[in-house]
């Protein structure tokens, strides 16, 4: 498949869902001389729930903040593709005023560390309604009620007291909650969460994917969830994208990934979600071994190929491009010469 | 109440400490002696009974521990005794000298901290640009350029060369400009406030600077863009505020130690100021003058401490005071 085409994996026969809100495509971003970011492309549908999944340095993060417009430009800057946002037309080369005034009106992001992503010095409440007052003029007191009404939606008890705490007497479960009233907080088409789980308790955990999808509920936004758990993926995701040293690697709706993962990434990343095992079993949890390459000096052939166990000399020479599986769901996609078609493994 | 009581705490610790200071500096003036004797001791032709009536006129036949409470009380009277060498209550001394630092100080640290702020931001947010490096640069060397030398380049282009502005002095002494007292007095004004800007300027861009880089690092200011915040807000409003706290102690302490950390700029200038008084009754040994303003300067930095604490409050509601 070609760089600049739009693959859309969109496994809901839902017609309403036909639109994308978001698509991405083609998405190049670099750091100086590191290709975080080498040729993305998805969608998100409204009402959808995208998945991006894989291990640190894989680019995830970075897909969602070249989303946002977030790349420090002293640092990098996003080289190609198209991001195109429903309503808004294309994001990328918009001016900074014109990005800013979209960022958290028709897109709210939520941040992996609830601890440090609050301004320690404002009250808690203010900081939602600095939001609202931005992007929808609202006076002082309209914008703290409507903070008010925002920690409650976001399940905050109290929450005219909790409004006007500082962000240090709440917990990392209320404050990753406050962080989602903040995304929100101008019910945006489109929220991305950067791995917004990671930092917390397993059980609370859980209460705030089953806010995520409450609120995906009401809002009917699309959702972009970074994540590195396929546990959370098969919770909460329609649709999932793998991301292996800033490429896709495979992409399909959940139930078909989980279920006959084809990538070798893919299946080596569930082999190695650890699971009950009787007594005696025991086994030692199997992991990929090696690391993500460096991403500024690539070697050519498939990008996984130095920890892949089922690579042969054709993943040296070329890159497989991302393409339907020869055998099975014209749907999927996959980027390996195992699945591509005419090709003997 | 936390604060009130916090407040009252500091306050009856601030003055054990001051009275901590006094014991000291009495103690060791005495230790250097008599200063009748040193003084009067030398002159051609001077008697011993004279010495000693001298001596009995200043108070300092009396033990050390009378002599000490003795001024003490007076000191808490705001009586410093009479300046030896110019013969005038030392506390009309303070008050009068003081004054004129504070009118060269306060606006110094003042015009500084707005000046610093504005280098900061442009420097921070443009980091490792070629800007940054310069104002590290020059933010470093006057940081550590000898005092009087900004002080005589000042005296050198705009007295000397161009002619525009007084090198000395707080006031003409005989033809005000404009006829105007305050015209006259701010005109002097310019070039001791300007050096004193330089230096402040100098230090408090390396602090802010480097605090404010940090913060602009953090996830909450990355939080506060991706909730769509203009770049100015941004900064001004989320990273200033905590970039600040680092720099408020640095602060505090500018302002209590202000009247006796410009002995420099007031000698060169020829400023009638207090540090300048300092260094002039030291060199003479003025024990009254060198006490009252030892005592002065202690009573302003415990207080500035004692403030720069309560505004730490204020400024991050993280601190707590208990």
């Amino acid at each position: 498949m070609h760089e600049g085409s739009i693959p859309i994996v969109n496994a809901m026969s839902d017609p309403a869902a036909a639109v994308p809100v978001l698509e991405v495509s083609g998405l190049r971003t670099r750091f100086g001389p590191l290709r975080a970011v080498d040729g993305v492309s998805f969608a998100v549908a409204p009402g959808e729930t995208l998945c991006i999944v894989g291990e640190s340095g894989s680019g995830k993060s970075t897909v969602a903040l070249s989303i946002m417009g977030l790349i420090p430009p002293a640092a990098g800057r996003v080289e190609a593709g198209s991001i195109h946002l429903a309503g808004h037309g294309e994001l990328r080369g918009l001016a900074d005023a014109a990005m800013a005034a979209i960022r958290g009106r028709a897109m709210g992001m939520i941040f992996q560390e609830p601890m440090t992503s609050l301004n320690p010095v404002f009250k808690v409440g203010t900081q939602i309604a600095e939001v609202v007052r931005r992007h929808q003029g609202m006076s002082r007191a309209a914008a703290h009620d409507r903070a008010v009404e925002l920690l409650r939606l976001v399940g905050v008890p109290s929450p005219q007291m909790r409004a006007l705490d500082y962000p240090h007497q709440l917990s990392g479960g209320m404050r990753q909650r406050v962080m989602i009233a903040m995304a929100i907080a101008c019910d945006p088409m489109l929220i991305l969460a950067d791995e917004p789980t990671t930092a917390l308790d397993v059980t609370i955990q859980a209460q705030i994917l089953a806010l995520i999808e409450e609120l995906k509920q009401r809002l009917g936004s699309g959702i972009v969830f970074i994540t590195h758990d396929l546990r959370v993926v098969a919770q909460i995701a329609q649709t999932v994208c793998v991301m292996y040293a800033g490429v896709v690697v495979e992409s399909a709706t959940t139930r078909a990934l989980l279920r006959t993962p084809l990538h070798p990434y893919t299946s080596g990343l569930m082999a190695s979600i650890p699971a009950a095992q009787p007594r005696g079993t025991r086994r030692r949890l199997p992991v990929i071994a090696g690391t993500v390459p460096n991403l500024a000096k690539l070697p050519g052939g498939c990008r996984f190929r130095s920890r892949c166990p089922k690579a042969f000399d054709l993943c040296a020479e070329v890159e497989p491009p991302l393409a339907p599986p020869a055998k099975g769901d014209p749907d999927r996609l996959v980027r390996c010469w195992l699945h591509a078609d005419g090709v003997a493994a | 109440m936390g604060t009130a009581r916090y407040i009252a705490r500091r306050l009856i610790f601030s003055a054990c400490l001051i009275l901590g200071v006094s014991v000291i500096l009495f103690a060791m003036i005495n230790a250097i002696g008599n200063p009748i004797e040193i003084l009067l001791a030398e002159r051609p032709g001077m008697t011993d009974e004279v010495i000693e009536s001298v001596s009995r006129y200043y108070g300092l036949d009396g033990s050390v521990t009378d002599r000490y409470f003795t001024w003490l009380w007076a000191i808490l009277r705001f009586d410093f005794g009479t300046s030896i060498i110019y013969n005038q209550p030392v506390s009309e001394m303070l008050v009068t000298y003081g004054l004129e630092t504070l009118k060269i100080q306060i606006p110094a640290i003042l015009i500084a901290l707005v000046v610093s702020v504005l280098i900061s931001v442009m420097a921070a947010t443009r980091q490792y640009s070629r800007l940054d490096f310069g104002v590290i640069a020059g933010a470093m060397l006057g940081h550590s350029l000898p005092g009087f030398f900004i002080g005589i380049l000042l005296i050198l282009v705009f007295s000397y060369w161009l002619g525009i502005l007084p090198s000395y002095g707080a006031y003409s002494t005989r033809n005000m400009l404009m006829n105007s007292t305050l015209i006259d007095g701010l005109w002097h004004m310019v070039l001791p406030v300007g050096m004193l800007v330089f230096f402040n300027t100098a230090t408090l861009t390396l602090l802010m600077r480097s605090s404010l880089v940090e913060v602009l690092r953090q996830d909450f200011i990355t939080a506060a863009r991706a909730s769509g915040l203009p770049e100015r807000r941004v900064v001004f409003g989320h990273a200033l505020r905590n970039a600040f706290i680092p720099v408020l102690t640095y602060l505090g302490i500018l302002f209590g130690v202000m009247l006796g950390t410009a002995p420099v700029t007031e000698t060169v200038f020829t400023w009638p100021g207090l540090g300048a008084l300092y260094i002039m009754a030291i060199q003479q040994l003025d024990y009254p003058l060198i006490m009252g303003e030892t005592m002065i300067i202690t009573f302003m930095l415990v207080g500035a401490t004692l403030l720069t604490d309560i505004a730490y409050v204020a400024i991050d509601p993280r601190i707590r005071l208990a």
